[in-house]
């Protein structure tokens, strides 16, 4: 292959070195205001009264809003939100007012104007206390605060395998709030235009649900049947942050249309750690069994989610922790559970993984546990039950590529498992593997991707894509693919993003569904442009379709290559004549795989990634500081498009993976967040970087666009349970709940020694 | 958004005069670090902001009377480059590297983060423990005091309010001396230390042979302890300092004289930590738990002797 | 009241009227509209902000804009525009090494990383780490950017900027 496999540059690398990429900050629209939000004061509130007249009044103010002077638009995926919030507040997070005005300063002045009288109301911050008998409500009309979810998987008989295990183990664990740190923060610029269709500036990771969600909203503006355009900046970071819509793009269109200006709210960094949605948290029980030899006989998972003050994706997470729970492994028989319950803490939506690294933590820290049971060395016991291609899990997954036995090996090899494993003396190593969606995810009724290729008079082409690039490099990958089809350099394919207007529809950046469904979409297209160009050239080269080949921007044929013509000049010759035509053509791609049901099972993604970390560690025992000596990453990705951006996904989930493991968390003491900087949440530097080496396994997927399948979140899933396995290798102690902080290391060291 | 006025002072004087001129509604600021966070976080709402920075006289580290004297306004990044302090004052070098980022080094003044007095405060310990004097300057002239006494609560000090301060000045130490910071943070850069812990020592070497061999044979710390023991190695003097233990950094009296005067040992360094970690008022913060500090401070003292005495016997050659 | 000040801005003599509670970073950002330079925190903590002044990496967002004058300061948009072919060999290097994901953070690790090899043009591994240190990733971590400066400063010495050392 001439294009893919090999390290293309990032095709908007260009602008981002030279400081000319224009982020969501970097916008300015003429006349345009400034919006902020004044957040509520207290965790669980009766709004008694709401007075913005100073505000009003202050010069340079356009609109001041309450949820008092707004029409309701209810959002989120349980529909329990609302922009502005009214009656109520139910968490400190909660919006309350908001403000445009000409300039931020006399916005945030304004803020401070507005006067909010409260009645305190008792608040729960435990998801185990909040389910009690007696425990305030926090959405009173629900009359629980368990949400109706209906988080259940059943696979085989549980209760028939724990009789028959030879080995059971069972334990509790526990992780908390992390956040995505977006370098760039969260903003957006609503601007109608005089007819009342907006125009959004954004940088949702979802540009056409978002148009979708807006479209509702309009409606309640008496704007029903409008046109929304949502149109992405560069966008300085997704990771899940933007695969819902916020209450703040809903204000800023509410502003816009009061004021008929194009509004700006963008977020300091504070007001990110403290009012955007960060990864879901979890309480995890968990049980499992094998048998005398080390097979897996039954997975056993019970989880309690926080649900937080109201709902967004978090409360979905339990429906991809299925994945692993079910199909981490060769485990026949499983039984899986989850409650999420409302409480006055933040709520949670989507982060890398989307629930994987919190489920994968207690399976992988459990697999561990059941193999010391068993007797068995954990890199045995995972190779005994490792999965395989062409198998169909309990919960349905057709496996089709798997290379998770050799990624196991390649870590055990590199790591020097053998003789690196079970010295006890401070030092020790520990793995940890992972399944993840890698051919799309039918989480949605649609897991489809448009494309729309048109090649100019120059056999220069554009590839117009529903998909977008949040930095990952979809923008690059798409561009290889189309050049490697059509025989054109890769500096001759421009990909069009980031517009609804002008790009045709994708579901949306997530489940690391972009390179394989995009990149098949582009296929789809590619295939048809050059079908088109074949039938052309066989006319004016006189020679069959099928004898014809491109190369190098030069259309020839295999029988007899002196007959060629330059593919630009094939395209002039094709239009500038009467009767003319160009060469464009389009294709949807949507894989044949099926929405979860009633029980959820299905087979809901076309491939499925694997990969395995394995990590040394040293424990520091006096102080209980744990440092890693050598991280490893393999991962099974089908084929590496360009090796160089995938690497670049590995090293930054792995790094996303070890904060999450012993450093990050948001501290919060009755719902609010205490830490919200860079000094106090502890997001790795990089002086932290641990020697590390990523290896790509490449099988080959045979439904993915020249093999390849997704990567963007595995990198990020193994990392916690390889550290805290590695850990255990090191000092024979189990840190059951993330962060592995080094208090909780010296205090377990101290609790062993007291023990023996 | 706090509004203020920005005159830069082109000489002490100057600086003192708008002082007088404006009360407590000036502030000054040196390299902004620590001031313009505190502004953006509402911590401080001057009018007025008087910048030092222009007084390219305050900044200096020069040996002089037999002691080393720093300029206020020497940056950490100046101070980071100094063979001088990185030879004879390991501590304060050990402590200005790791401060913040090189960003933050390249602009933040020695003096600007004493004078802040947060209990954080990474270079405090170090030139605590070196019995540095302060030297300031007011509208009744100059006068000078003990660091010791300099801090008076978290972010307050025996800065007048119209006082600059001018210099650091360190007794010269004798060759058989050295120091050492730790700062215990939970990153390896950008981070504040949860713990921070300043040991000077000096030390008669009888018979260092033993250790001196650990030492080039790069062993592990049970094992260069073990080798302490077997060597002969007096404490002349000893001095120790902690940041974030107590509401200012101190100076743990107690715990120093457990060794002073005594043969080193591991028994004796765990002692020292013991006493050392009771003399301390360690708190529970966002940023650490003071049992968790407290365990930090006991098993300190034993890993700083021995970078003293690494860089003592290295110095011998 | 705003004040006039002057200074050198990427090699060019400029001048500037700014109000004296403005920072440098929203001089760059809003006056001569560099919008490289970003404001990741405010507080000095993420270095995205980071910019070359009188040759050292200074977070700009605590840099007061009055302190500017007089002396030299330059933008990772000055790189590009003052290098003979368009690209300053390390935006070069990071654009080849895939060191730049969201971009986000691209511009202030540029500045840091030229601040270092401007001083010193054969850094160790840990040297480029203490140098970038202050300037926060999430996307890359951080392996593709020690790995772009390494190639920048092995890349040696010529496509210089013309006026910065």
């Amino acid at each position: 292959m001439k294009v893919v496999g090999k390290p293309f540059p990032k095709k908007d690398a260009y602008e981002k070195a030279t400081g000319r990429a224009i982020y969501i900050h970097d916008l300015k629209l003429p006349g345009m205001l400034y919006g902020k939000i004044l957040y509520s004061r207290y965790p669980h509130a009766r709004i008694v009264k709401i007075d913005t007249s100073r505000a009003e009044r202050l010069p340079g103010v356009k609109a001041v809003l309450t949820g008092y002077n707004i029409p309701e638009i209810r959002f989120g995926f349980y529909k329990d939100n609302i922009p502005l919030k009214k009656d109520k507040v139910y968490a400190m997070r909660d919006e309350v007012a908001a403000v445009a005005a000409t300039d931020p300063e006399i916005a945030e002045e304004a803020l401070s104007l507005i006067e909010v009288e409260y009645e305190e109301l008792p608040a729960v911050f435990d998801p185990e206390e909040a389910m009690k008998e007696g425990a305030p409500l926090i959405h009173e009309e629900h009359g629980t605060n368990v949400l109706k979810l209906p988080w259940k998987l059943v696979c085989g008989d549980v209760e028939e395998a724990k009789k028959s295990s030879a080995h059971v183990v069972e334990d509790r664990f526990r992780v908390t709030w992390v956040t995505h740190c977006c370098m760039g923060t969260s903003g957006c610029i609503a601007h109608f235009d005089p007819q009342g269709n907006l125009t959004f500036y954004s940088i949702t990771q979802i540009p056409y649900l978002a148009q979708r969600d807006f479209q509702e909203a309009l409606k309640a503006l008496g704007l029903g049947g409008k046109k929304v355009r949502v149109i992405q900046t560069t966008i300085g970071g997704g990771f899940g942050s933007k695969l819902d819509t916020h209450a703040y793009e809903y204000i800023a269109i509410l502003l816009a249309w009061k004021t008929r200006r194009p509004v700006k709210i963008t977020f300091t960094r504070e007001e990110e750690f403290k009012y955007t949605s960060p990864r879901q948290p979890a309480i995890i029980h968990i049980s499992q069994g094998c048998g005398r030899e080390g097979r897996l006989t039954f997975r056993e998972v019970h989880m309690i989610l926080d649900n937080g003050a109201h709902t967004s994706w978090g409360a979905t997470t339990p429906s991809v922790m299925m994945m692993p729970i079910s199909s981490l492994y060769k485990v026949p028989n499983v039984l899986y559970t989850a409650k999420c319950v409302y409480t006055n803490n933040t709520y949670c939506q989507a982060m890398r993984g989307y629930g994987n690294p919190q489920a994968t933590f207690a399976i992988e820290c459990s697999m561990d546990q059941l193999a010391e049971a068993a007797g068995i060395d954990p890199m045995e016991f995972r190779l005994i039950n490792a999965n395989e291609p062409g198998e169909t899990t309990p919960q349905g997954f057709k496996i089709s590529s798997c290379a998770l036995k050799e990624c196991i090996e390649e870590v055990g090899k590199r790591l020097n498992w053998k003789e690196k494993r079970g010295r006890r003396d401070g030092r020790g190593v520990g793995m940890a593997s992972l399944i993840h969606v890698g051919g799309g995810a039918r989480v949605y009724k649609s897991d489809g991707c448009g494309t729309i290729i048109k090649v100019d008079d120059f056999g220069k082409v554009d590839v117009f894509t529903g998909a977008s690039d949040i930095g990952q490099g979809a923008d690059t990958v798409i561009a290889q693919t189309v050049a490697e089809e059509l025989g054109v350099p890769v500096e001759d394919v421009t990909v069009i993003m980031n517009d609804t207007d002008v790009c045709p529809w994708d579901v949306g950046v997530h489940a690391s569904r972009t390179t394989f469904i995009a990149c098949n979409s582009a296929l789809g297209a590619a295939r048809r442009v050059k079908a088109e160009i074949f039938r052309l050239a066989a006319l004016v080269l006189n020679e069959p379709e099928d004898a014809l080949e491109i190369k190098d921007k030069t259309v020839y044929s295999r029988r007899d290559p002196e007959k060629k013509i330059d593919l630009g000049k094939l395209l002039r010759g094709a239009h500038y004549r009467s009767q003319g035509r160009m060469i464009m053509a389009e294709y949807f791609y949507d894989p044949d795989t099926e929405m979860l049901g009633r029980d959820f099972k299905g087979n809901f993604s076309k491939a499925y990634a694997y990969g395995t970390h394995g990590v040394e560690v040293e424990v520091d025992t006096e102080t209980g500081q744990v440092k890693i000596l050598r991280y490893v990453a393999a991962h099974d990705v089908g084929k590496a498009i360009n090796p160089m951006l995938i690497e670049g996904q590995i090293y930054g989930g792995a790094m996303m993976g070890i904060g999450y493991a012993l450093t990050e968390q948001m501290i919060f003491e009755r719902g609010e967040m205490k830490n919200p900087n860079f000094l106090d949440y502890k997001i790795l530097t990089a002086k932290d970087v641990p020697p590390m080496e990523s290896v790509l396994i490449e099988p080959w997927e045979q439904y993915g666009p020249f093999g390849a399948k997704g990567i963007g979140e595995p990198g990020c899933v193994p990392s916690a349970p390889a550290i805290a396995n590695a850990i255990y290798d090191a000092i024979g102690v189990r840190i059951k709940d993330l962060p592995i902080t080094p208090e909780k290391v010296l205090k377990a060291l101290k609790e062993k020694e007291k023990g023996a | 958004m706090v509004k203020y006025d920005y005159l830069k002072a082109r000489s002490v004087k100057e600086a003192i005069g708008w002082l007088k001129e404006y009360g407590s509604r000036a502030m000054l600021i040196a390299g902004g670090t620590d001031v313009m966070v505190g502004i953006k976080q509402g911590k401080f709402a001057p009018e007025v902001l008087i910048s030092l920075r222009g007084i390219e006289e305050l900044s200096y580290i020069r040996p002089e009377d037999q002691r080393l004297k720093i300029g206020a306004l020497t940056t950490h990044r100046q101070l980071e480059r100094s063979e001088l302090i990185r030879e004879r004052f390991g501590a304060l070098a050990d402590a200005v590297q790791n401060l913040g980022s090189v960003q933050i080094r390249n602009v933040a003044t020695i003096g600007g983060n004493i004078c802040n007095a947060a209990p954080s405060a990474d270079t405090a310990p170090p030139l605590l423990i070196h019995e540095a004097e302060v030297t300031m300057e007011g509208p009744e002239g100059r006068r000078s005091m003990a660091l010791e006494g300099f801090f008076l609560g978290p972010g307050k000090t025996a800065l007048g309010p119209e006082e600059v301060l001018l210099e650091f000045s360190l007794p010269w130490p004798p060759d058989g001396a050295a120091s050492a910071y730790w700062k215990h943070s939970r990153r390896q850069a950008m981070d504040l230390p949860i713990l921070g812990v300043a040991m000077y020592l000096e030390a008669e070497l009888k018979e260092a042979g033993p250790l001196g061999e650990a030492f080039a044979q790069g062993a592990p710390l049970e094992e260069l302890l073990e080798a302490l023991d077997r060597s002969e190695i007096y404490c002349k003097e000893v001095r120790l300092a902690l940041g974030v233990a107590a509401p200012t950094p101190m100076r743990a009296k107690g715990a120093e004289a457990v060794l002073k005067g005594k043969r080193l040992s591991t028994e004796g360094l765990l002692e020292m930590g013991q006493v050392a970690s009771e003399e301390a008022q360690p708190r529970d913060t966002v940023r650490g738990a003071a049992w968790y500090r407290r365990e930090i401070i006991r098993v300190l003292p034993k890993r700083l002797a021995l970078f003293c005495l690494k860089r003592i016997t290295g110095r011998k050659g | 009241m705003k004040r006039r000040i002057s200074f050198t801005l990427n090699g060019e003599k400029v001048e500037a009227e700014v109000e004296p509670h403005w920072t440098l970073l929203r001089l760059l950002r809003e006056v001569f509209e560099l919008t490289g330079a970003k404001e990741g925190c405010g507080m000095g903590e993420c270095g995205a902000c980071t910019v070359q002044l009188d040759g050292k990496a200074v977070v700009s967002c605590l840099l007061p804009a009055l302190e500017v004058e007089g002396k030299e300061v330059w933008t990772v948009e000055g790189l590009a525009e003052r290098s003979p072919s368009g690209l300053h060999p390390i935006q070069q290097a990071f654009v080849q090494q895939g060191a730049i994901q969201c971009g986000f953070c691209t511009p202030g690790m540029i500045m840091s990383a030229k601040a270092l090899l401007d001083e010193n043009p054969r850094p160790t591994e840990e040297e480029i780490k203490t140098a970038i240190s202050g300037n926060i990733c999430r996307c890359t971590g951080y392996v593709q950017i020690i790995r772009a400066i390494k190639a920048a400063a092995e890349g040696g010495d010529d496509g210089g900027v013309e006026g910065s050392r």
